[in-house]
Order: C-alpha cells, then structure tokens, then sequence
C-alpha cells in the first residue's frame, strides 16, 4: 500500500506571545509538521479550511472560550484532535473538556514539552492507523466489485451477474448453491461489499468447521457461567454481524436441533444467548451457502422445511467451470496476472497447447483447483511462456471425473491404464488383473509411449 | 450541640488557605533558564527570541496590570496575572510566577482584600523592572556567543 506524503497539518492557537513561540518551537522539532499559529479563536475558526489534523488550543482565550472553541472545531469536523493547553489545574474543566472531545488536557508547566509530544505522538500514531483501516477497507471493496472479483461471460455466469445485480439493492436472503470451489464466499462478499451494508463486518461462519457441541455458542454468544468454561459472556456472530452481513457457509451441514434457534433467530430478528433471559435484537443481512441440495435434504428429514424456505430468499446458482467454457481461460489469465504481479515475477503467457490442455479438464475442484493449477505452472515453468508440460492435474477427484472430459475412446482407455499403473505402482501383472486385459496389451502401449509417460 | 469555636473550627472545617500580602522586598531577583535550555536543546537563537520576547511583552503587562489596579478592575488584574505567570515560570522566576499565581487565586475565589492585591501586584512590577537590565546584559552576552 502507498501513502502520498503529506505533513501533519498543526495549529498552535495561544495569545500569550512567549508561549505561542515555544509551542510553535516545540512543534517545529518534527520537519514533517507543517504549524499555523493564531492568537485567537476567531482566526482559528476562520482557517479550519486548511483541514488541520491536530490542534493545540489554550483554553484561555481573549476572544472566546477554549470550551466554546472546541465545540466549533469539532462541528467543522469531529476528526480533529484538539488539544487543550491551560495554566488552570481545575480538575473539572478538564474532565468537562474531555467529555466534549478533547483529545488530552495539558497543564502549563515545566512537563509540557514532553507530555505536549507525547500526545502528538499519539494522535499521529492513531491518526496513521485509522487512515489504514480506511485505505484497507477502500481496497476490499474495490477488489469485490461486481467487475473485478468474479470473471466470466459464459451465459452461466450472466445470469449469476444479473441475479447479484438484483441482490445488492435490497436486503433479501440470499441462498447459493454450487459444487466446491465455485466460488461462493467470493459471491457473498461482492454482494456485501455492493450493498449498503459495505462499512459494516462481513463475518463468516463455515458449519462444517466448528464442532456442533460449539456451533450454538458460536452463533449465539453465551453469558458468564452459562456452563463450565464460560468465565465471561461473549457476543455471537450473529451479534458481531449486527448491521452487516452474516454468511453462513456449508448451511446443509447444520445440527437439525441447532436449526430451530436458527429459524427463531431469523423469524423474531432477535436472538438469545446461551443462558442469557434476555433476548437480543439484530440487524444483518443472511448470506447462506451450501454444496448440498438442500431440498433433497428437506424430504430426507435433515433439514427443516420451513428453515430452507426462509433462506430461499434469492437463490444464485453457481455453474461448475467445467460448464462455463471460455471462462476457463479468462479464470486462469486472471489467476496468472494476480499470481506474477503478488510474486514480482516478469510477464509469463499461458502457451496455446496449454490453454487446450485446460480447455480439456474438467475442474472437479472448480476455481479453487484452477487457481492451484495455474500458480503451480507458474511456478514449474522455466520461459516465460507456461507449456502444456507445466500444467499438472492433481485432483483427487480425477478417476472419478474423468468421464466428464471429452476424450476419444483410446484416449479413455489410455487414461484408465495410467490411472491404474499410477495407482498401482506400475505392477503390470497387478493392473492386468484389475482391469482383465492381457499383460502384452500394456506392454503395447507402453512401448507405443501411450501409458506410463 | 457543642458550639465551635475559631481554633476548633480550623480542626473540623478544611482549612482553606489564608490570603497573604507579599511584603515589598528588596531581595535581588533572579532567573534561571534552564527550562528554555532543556526545551530547546540549547538553542541560543530560540533563547534569545524569548528573552526579546519577554522584554517587550511584560514591561505592557506591568503597564496594563497598573492601570486596572487602579480602576480596581480585580477580573482583569487576575487575568493578567494568569496571563504573565507561565512567561515567569518560562524564565525560571518562581517567586514571581507564585506571586501571579496567588494574585490570580485570591481574586476568582474572591479570598482578597485591596490592599493584598496592590501589595502583591507591586512587588510583582517592581521584581520585573528590577529584571529588566539584567536579561538586557544576559541577551547582549548572548549575542556576543553567537
């Protein structure tokens, strides 16, 4: 992340000429200060449109009250740190100061210098990281644009691009489905990072992760001494999600009984925590997700009915890469830019054998997979051209999908030969058997360089 | 109930500080400024810019602090009294700065009586003239260092 340079813009607002000096000296240690001094409150006021970050403000004034002054400050803009100089040690007026929005009060004595920068210090040293925050947050939301954070233009993903359109503008319940790896985190968090709620969290459950004995705690929070272990009440997600988005991922995974709190949950938009009598409203936008067909698990008695008709909401179906075409080379461009430019590596090209070769898969693991073949060749290829050589398919789910990939008939037979000999250790005599074809069949292809390469 | 009498009461009651006049004295004033030194890493340019400072701010504070004694404005002999302390405590003046500091107190907590506060505001203008020659040597020594 690059910050442009700009000098810490300090007003030092101080009658007393003397006093006025050292500040301003005191200030003017640090190079990167750029200080603008004033006599009183009027001029100080006039010029808040130099947008100081901090101010040094004396709380006696010949014109106007410091008190009044701060309050002026703060309605130009509630961001300014103003810190108050006095000679008065009243402890009163400081608290009643501070409450107003003082950032510090600082006696007028022989510690000013070191208190005064301190303070400086730590106002810059906040100032530095709400800045962050806020240039991280920009950045988030400007790589889950609709445009930017999911490729394609298969007809699939058109109409997954529609759907999301119509999602982000209101607040419905949003269901996807899709095989693993489709990439359906990346679609919860474009729709939050679209919708209104984009300021507020994004949190992510996944059901699958968290023992069931802990998902309820988990979601709900739970009150000191709720059972053994509960030292001090924590909130729950669906709390920490207030006024955001709460994407619970791998929905179908769900403990039956934990599914009525859920439906309560959403019904009342209030919830309870465990062992806690009072419930709790909330306010976030439910983001579902599941690999599993939902429906299939209604009629087989493990999921509610009316829970999985209160997350229908929009259903977005995410189409398997093998079903989205020239997507394919779209993702893995994407994924081959992302990868060079993160790793500071020189402009490598996906060859066209290569493209082919990945035209030809059939992604059982979907992007995920995609995005792991595409850095790997990254990685193994020595030009500055990726071949079809650096593409390694990997997929534990290969055997099982191989019929997915259009092959001529001596190409699957090829393809079933290799898988056997690779699962076998290259035991000709064992894979033989397996597959009940003579040995001298293998041998054949071997020799012919069509097994075992 | 039993009635309190003067001495007792000082035992029950928080004791709050009597006024008390500075006697006009002739002690030589001093400074000291080790402060500016500490602050400024030595600095003798800021050093010096202060001590002009002083020299031209103070002697119109004395003047106008004169003049509002003699109106008896107290709420603006306080205030200027609260405005010089700090310049005093910037050049190592205790006395003088507690002399402000005290001038101020007694007016806004109205503990005073006239005659205290022109004692007090007196002493405070004759330390400062009594000063004034000397910073003038301290900055012209000054300006011979550098």
């Amino acid at each position: 992340m690059k910050h442009k340079f700009e000098p810490h813009c300090i007003f030092v607002v101080e009658d007393d000429p003397m006093y006025q000096r050292m500040i301003k000296y005191i200030m003017e240690l640090n190079p990167d200060h750029k200080v603008h001094v004033f006599e009183d409150g009027a001029s100080c006021i006039q010029n808040l449109h130099l947008n100081p970050s901090i101010i040094s403000l004396d709380y006696t004034l010949p014109d106007i009250s410091g008190g009044e002054v701060l309050k002026k400050i703060k309605q130009f803009n509630k961001d300014i740190s103003v810190v108050i100089l006095s000679s008065q040690q009243d402890v009163s007026t400081a608290i009643g100061l501070l409450k107003e929005g003082a950032y510090d009060y600082i006696t007028k004595d022989s510690e000013t210098k070191e208190r005064l920068l301190n303070t400086i210090d730590h106002i810059k040293h906040k100032n530095s990281l709400s800045k962050e925050v806020d240039s991280l947050r920009e950045e988030l939301q400007t790589s889950y644009k609709l445009d930017r954070s999911i490729i394609g233009d298969s007809k699939a993903m058109q109409k997954v691009f529609a759907l999301l359109e119509k999602a982000v503008k209101t607040n419905i319940t949003v269901s996807i489905t899709g095989e693993t790896g489709t990439g359906k985190e990346v679609i919860a968090k474009s729709i939050h990072y679209n919708s209104n709620r984009k300021k507020e969290a994004f949190i992510a459950v996944n059901m699958s992760a968290i023992p069931k004995n802990l998902l309820e705690s988990e979601l709900f929070g739970y009150e000191k001494g709720a059972f053994t272990g509960a030292n001090t009440s924590k909130r729950g997600m669906f709390e920490i999600a207030n006024k955001g988005t709460l994407f619970l991922d791998e929905m179908g995974e769900m403990d039956i009984q934990l599914q009525s709190k859920v439906l309560r949950a959403l019904q009342e938009r209030e919830m309870m925590r465990v062992g806690g009598t009072k419930p709790i409203p909330f306010d976030a936008r439910i983001i579902v997700a599941t690999h599993k067909n939902l429906l299939e698990e209604v009629s087989q008695g493990n999921f509610r009915e009316d829970l999985y008709y209160r997350l229908l909401g929009l259903p977005i179906d995410l189409p398997p890469v093998r079903e989205r075409g020239n997507d394919i080379l779209l993702l893995a461009d994407f994924f081959l830019k992302a990868f060079v430019k993160n790793n500071n590596l020189e402009a490598i090209k996906l060859s066209k054998a290569a493209k082919n070769k990945l035209l030809h898969y059939s992604f059982p693991g979907n992007v995920r997979e995609l995005k792991a073949i595409i850095e790997l060749a990254t990685v193994l290829t020595n030009g500055v051209e990726i071949g079809p050589e650096d593409i390694r398919f990997n997929s534990p789910k290969k055997a099982a999908n191989f019929l997915t990939t259009e092959m001529t008939f001596e190409d699957y037979k090829i393809t079933i030969v290799n898988h056997f000999l690779e699962k076998y250790d290259n035991d000709i005599d064992l894979v033989a058997q397996r597959l009940e074809i003579g040995k001298s069949t293998i041998y054949r292809m071997l020799k012919n360089e069509k097994v075992g390469t | 109930m039993k009635k309190l009498n003067k001495d007792t009461r000082t035992g029950v009651l928080p004791r709050v500080p009597q006024p008390v006049a500075t006697q006009l004295t002739d002690v030589p004033v001093s400074f000291d400024l080790s402060y500016l030194e500490k602050i400024s890493r030595n600095n003798l340019k800021f050093i010096k810019e202060i001590i002009s400072i002083f020299l031209n701010e103070i002697p119109m504070a004395m003047e106008k602090i004169s003049r509002e004694l003699e109106d008896r404005n107290w709420a603006q002999v306080a205030n200027l009294a609260h405005r010089v302390k700090t310049n005093y405590m910037m050049l190592g003046m205790t006395p003088q700065e507690q002399n402000a500091l005290s001038i101020e107190r007694m007016i806004k907590e109205e503990r005073f009586t006239p005659t205290i506060i022109i004692t007090n505001v007196n002493q405070l203008i004759k330390d400062s003239s009594q000063l004034y020659p000397i910073l003038e040597q301290e900055l012209e020594r000054r300006n011979q260092l550098s």
